[in-house]
């Protein structure tokens, strides 16, 4: 572990004004559970490491007329716990819940969920030089490859692991990201970028700039929405695969859908596919189980884990089969 | 279900010193050592049985090849090999103590007995002496040396035991959740069932694990092992655990040695995750056939049953 710097600015103006003079490699850290386990197995080496959780007021769930708002350092438990949370948004409330353990969801944030580095082996071992560290190839394409992406690999097979980030883009959430230049509001549909873009990054944050604040749009009567997570073990384990759903189902018939997948690719990743095929029909698991099928005939999985693709499909089955039962 | 049988029976020559001191106060010294055997429970335990005392009168010295020669803790061989050594030499001293207190209550040794740190007279349980008057007039500290016998010839002494597994199978994931372990081991005579049941529980937390989660990954290429921390290589957690039932047949055997009893150490770790994959197979009709069951060697086991005409 190298030695660094340590910044404990008071506000968020503080923070981007500290990011804005870019002299120095400066890491953000909130809860620290992601950040810290990386400078000690050496895949980074901050010269400051920017500790957030002095600043005030950014730890909140309010519900205003526009929807919700979740300050970024809410802690992961504290969303698991939220009761409007729990009551308008199930999918949200039920990734939460399985985040990690209960000490990393106590010390997890919501922007750090939302901002933590991918799962891949390769990248975590500080020896190798992967593509995503600089470096010129992606060891687990022809590697060990079991827990490693099925959609949209490339130059990196790294998944993408956080629960969170499904079930909020498939409730259509944005980011308050703030800047020297103020803030944005972006789509977290859009704030995930993929490998080709920028394989040493996974989101469209600048240097200068942080996570404020989650908004999500206001629950509709008739949404339906549910998250399931496979792990191998029973806690402290991320998705092998994961699914978020949100439907507006009228009668037996889906209106609409969202259907976002975890730990599957590089990038949380929307199954548009399998959307459109759902659409406006009366649901079956017939239907269901077609459209999942249908929109997996993309997928392309390594020599390990070709299993994740029949995983993904009972996962995806159960999980937009449970909007229509509930 | 699956089965074990293992050594287990200790080793003959193990030695035990047990030191009475005038006060009261006894000592134990043993070249053992307690790398999570219970050895220092089931030696307290055992000279305070023999002596009618409770364990906390015991101080148990152990951990110095300084001490009387015991062996390494390996093969399931400390219980039984310590512990009868230590009963040897806590015998010899309740001999030795009744010859004392036989001078002082003016009656034969054969007719003292020695129950709750009180030498009486069979003929006369009203007569007798507190274990503290008898000790008091040691003129120093008595030393009473304890061996572990030898077997008798022409005997095998083996532990046996058998665990039971009750598990779910969803066979469109391959995961496998373990409901239910029964335990049963013939050990002997129990020693201690708090630290006996732990070791079955342990045993069995570690075959379960290793059957459903615990892997190796390595990489050809790097020459590495991809997964050398304790969140990429997966031990159960405790959302993981099962019921867990030990079952102890306590048949003592008096040709084992002076108390019975055989070792417990790999013995609830030998059927543990034999039992669960036969389990798997009596659910799922077809043997995942290596460990840990991923859901992955699941699904694809379920493949080659489907595959087959």
């Amino acid at each position: 572990m190298s030695s660094f710097q340590y910044a404990k600015p008071a506000s968020i103006e503080q923070v981007t004004s500290f990011l804005a003079k870019g002299n120095k490699k400066a890491f953000l850290m909130a809860g620290g559970t992601d950040l810290l386990s990386e400078i000690k197995e050496g895949v980074i080496a901050p010269d400051v490491v920017v500790d957030l959780k002095a600043i005030p007021n950014l730890s909140y769930i309010k519900k205003e007329k526009d929807g919700v708002a979740v300050g970024a350092l809410t802690t992961v438990a504290e969303l698991a716990e939220n009761p409007i949370v729990r009551q308008d948004y199930p999918v949200l409330h039920q990734a939460a819940r399985v985040v990690a353990s209960p000490q990393l969801r106590n010390m997890g944030t919501v922007g750090g969920n939302l901002c933590q580095r991918p799962r891949c082996w390769y990248y975590r071992d500080g020896q190798v030089l992967c593509t995503k560290k600089g470096g010129t190839r992606c060891y687990a394409e022809k590697g060990r490859n079991k827990y490693h992406a099925i959609l949209g690999g490339g130059i990196c097979y790294a998944v993408y692991p956080s629960d969170l980030a499904p079930a909020l883009i498939a409730l259509e959430a944005k980011a308050v990201i703030a800047s020297p230049q103020g803030e944005r509001a972006v789509p977290l549909a859009e704030f995930y970028t993929p490998p080709l873009v920028n394989v040493r990054k996974e989101n469209i944050l600048s240097e200068q700039e942080v996570i404020k604040e989650v908004r999500i749009p206001p629950a509709k009567r008739g949404d339906k929405s549910a998250y399931m997570k496979f792990t191998e073990r029973g806690a402290w384990d991320f998705a092998v695969v994961s699914v978020a759903a949100k439907g507006t189902i009228s009668g037996a018939t889906i209106e609409d859908i969202r259907i976002v997948c975890g730990g599957v690719a590089p990038m949380p990743w929307r199954l548009r596919k399998a959307e459109d095929l759902i659409k406006g029909r009366r649901a079956s698991d017939t239907l269901i189980r077609q459209a999942s099928k249908a929109a997996l005939a993309d997928a392309k999985p390594l020599e390990e884990n070709g299993y994740k693709v029949d995983l993904l499909e009972t996962v995806l089955v159960r999980t937009v089969g449970s909007l229509v039962k509930a | 279900m699956a089965s074990q049988i293992w050594w287990g029976s200790g080793t003959p020559g193990t030695l035990a010193d047990l030191k009475i001191y005038r006060d009261g106060s006894v000592d134990v010294e043993c070249g053992t050592q307690d790398i999570g055997c219970g050895t220092r429970t089931h030696i307290a335990l055992v000279a305070a049985d023999t002596l009618t005392l409770e364990p906390k009168d015991i101080t148990v010295k152990i951990g110095n090849s300084d001490y009387p020669w015991a062996p390494n803790s390996g093969g399931s061989q400390t219980t039984p090999s310590v512990a009868p050594a230590v009963r040897d030499a806590a015998l010899k001293a309740v001999e030795y103590l009744k010859q004392m207190a036989s001078k002082k209550l003016n009656a034969p040794p054969a007719d003292i007995v020695l129950e709750n740190r009180r030498f009486v007279l069979k003929s006369d349980t009203a007569k007798g002496l507190d274990f503290n008057e008898v000790v008091k007039d040691l003129r120093r500290p008595a030393v009473f040396h304890g061996e572990r016998s030898t077997f008798p010839a022409a005997y095998a002494f083996n532990s046996f035991g058998a665990h039971f597994a009750e598990v779910e199978v969803d066979t469109e994931t391959g995961k496998i959740k373990v409901k239910k372990v029964v335990a049963a081991h013939d050990i002997g005579r129990v020693i201690n069932l708090l630290t006996a049941e732990s070791q079955v529980i342990g045993g069995l937390t570690q075959g379960m694990s290793a059957a459903l989660f615990e892997q190796k990954i390595m990489d050809d290429e790097t020459g590495t092992m991809v997964n050398p921390n304790f969140h990429d290589y997966k031990v159960a957690t405790s959302m993981d655990i099962p019921e867990m039932v030990p079952v102890f047949v306590d048949v003592i055997d008096d040709r084992l040695n002076n108390l019975g009893a055989k070792g417990l150490g790999e013995p609830p770790r030998i059927p543990a995750s034999a039992s669960i994959a036969n389990a798997v197979f009596n659910a799922i009709g077809v043997h995942p056939r290596e460990i840990p069951m991923t859901p992955a060697k699941v699904l694809q086991a379920l493949k080659r049953k489907e595959a087959k005409p």
